[in-house]
């Protein structure tokens, strides 16, 4: 075998197991997806608690490139400069690259196989306790997906992420806009962020 | 062992594409605002079938500043920390797994004074932090040789009062994805440092009060080659200072 075909072999065994790992959806979900997790980490940016803020602050929500590795821990979201992402410099985000269209027609599309990874962005302020969250990607008032995430538990003054890797989508699943929603719930407080993805 | 092939040379090209791609645009303007261009895999190698915005709005963020900004001396020198993307064999990002995105860690939570803080041409500081947004750029999209123009707008507002505001203004040009080499569909990065109030926004405004700030960035690009259309995103992020 030469060495380029070994390292094409190599590079279909990254997309192969990123198709095929990850851990069954729960019960009750739409669609199937691989695994979930909450991360924790400081403020960057110092400064008090602001009392006057909302208890919890939504952050962005996107559609990313799968990471190589699900881990633990994933190869992304990574929080540097913490492990794996120990090279980059401290204050940065790995996450995968930004997508907003999503196949759903041909050989290993979203309907047939797990997808992307959903990441959603959060920062407490006064809100402490166990961190869920739910994810959905509807079609008009259709749910083509749905899972959850849970297992931190935050305290007060932290930015949260929350990914779940390798939404497969039910077969319902039309061409056009699809909204992503992540709702995330501190201790009794919960916000909401979306993103829109194109399906074709 | 056809089929296999095929496979063989998409998950190539995908690697490709990520490799030795362009790493940036390197538009810059008066505003302090830059791209990057990050190429990335074909959805599963899926024609479009169905009709997709030409660009797509992405998450919008703000965090801190890269610890290297690579300005010195009020030049451009080289890339800064973030936002860059893995493998381009480039630093400092480039031990990161294709595919990678380094961004400032998104927060939500700003002083007023350093919202404040004016920018620093020297060294490429100031303000709150690093405001970042992405947008997809669809495959069918053409452009002129050149490429095609891109303007963006950014506000930022308390209620009524406008504590940053600029106008539409053209910050360089994209590439067409069929004039990325090789070809391929990406993602572009719109990023700059970001501040609040009277030492910051080009156009009359008011510093800024604890509370919400909502930021709504706008992004227009003029598509096509003989005939032209302009098409925009907006996107917004809410943050609060104090």
């Amino acid at each position: 075998m030469t060495k380029t075909r070994a390292f094409l072999y190599a590079s279909l065994a990254l997309f192969v197991a990123l198709g095929v790992c990850g851990q069954q959806a729960l019960a009750g979900d739409v669609g199937s997806h691989g695994e979930t997790g909450i991360i924790l980490t400081d403020h960057w940016t110092p400064g008090p608690v602001p009392e006057a803020a909302a208890a919890v602050l939504a952050g962005p929500v996107s559609f990313d490139v799968p990471p190589p590795s699900v881990g633990p821990p994933p190869s992304w979201p990574c929080v540097a400069p913490k492990s794996p992402c120990t090279g980059d410099p401290a204050g940065g985000l790995l996450m995968g690259v930004p997508l907003q269209e999503a196949p759903i027609t041909g050989t290993n599309n979203c309907t047939m196989v797990k997808c992307g990874q959903i990441l959603a962005m959060f920062e407490t302020t006064t809100a402490t306790g166990a961190v869920s969250a739910t994810i959905t990607i509807k079609q008009g008032t259709t749910t083509i997906f749905s899972g959850k995430a849970k297992g931190a538990t935050a305290k007060a003054n932290q930015v949260g992420l929350v990914y779940l890797n390798g939404a497969q989508l039910a077969t319902t699943a039309v061409a056009g806009a699809a909204t992503v929603t992540v709702t995330t719930t501190v201790g009794t407080t919960k916000v909401s962020g979306k993103t829109t993805i194109y399906l074709m | 062992m056809i089929r296999t092939h095929k496979i063989l040379l998409a998950a190539l090209a995908l690697i490709l594409a990520i490799t030795f791609s362009a790493p940036a645009a390197l538009a810059e303007s008066g505003v302090h605002i830059r791209t990057l261009t990050v190429p990335h895999a074909p959805s599963s190698g899926a024609t479009p079938l169905a009709a997709v915005p030409d660009i797509q709005q992405g998450p919008v963020a703000m965090g801190p500043t890269p610890p290297v900004t690579g300005v010195v001396n009020g030049v451009q020198t080289g890339p800064p920390s973030w936002p860059c993307f893995g493998m381009t064999g480039q630093s400092p990002c480039n031990n990161d797994p294709a595919g990678g995105y380094l961004a400032a860690l998104p927060e939500e939570v700003f002083t007023i004074a350093t919202c404040e803080s004016a920018y620093n041409t020297n060294n490429g500081t100031g303000g709150c932090g690093e405001l970042w947004w992405t947008f997809e750029v669809a495959n069918a999209v053409t452009c002129p040789t050149a490429g095609c123009p891109l303007s963006v707008a950014i506000t930022a507002k308390q209620g009524t009062n406008t504590v940053y505001s600029l106008p539409l203004t053209n910050i360089g040009t994209i590439p067409a994805p069929s004039q990325l080499t090789p070809p391929g569909p990406y993602t572009e990065v719109i990023y700059g440092q970001q501040g609040l109030g009277l030492n910051w926004s080009p156009a009359p405004t008011v510093n800024p009060a604890a509370g919400n700030v909502t930021f709504t960035v706008t992004t227009q690009v003029t598509v096509g080659t003989t005939t032209t259309t302009k098409v925009t995103a907006k996107g917004t992020l809410v943050v609060y200072v104090m």
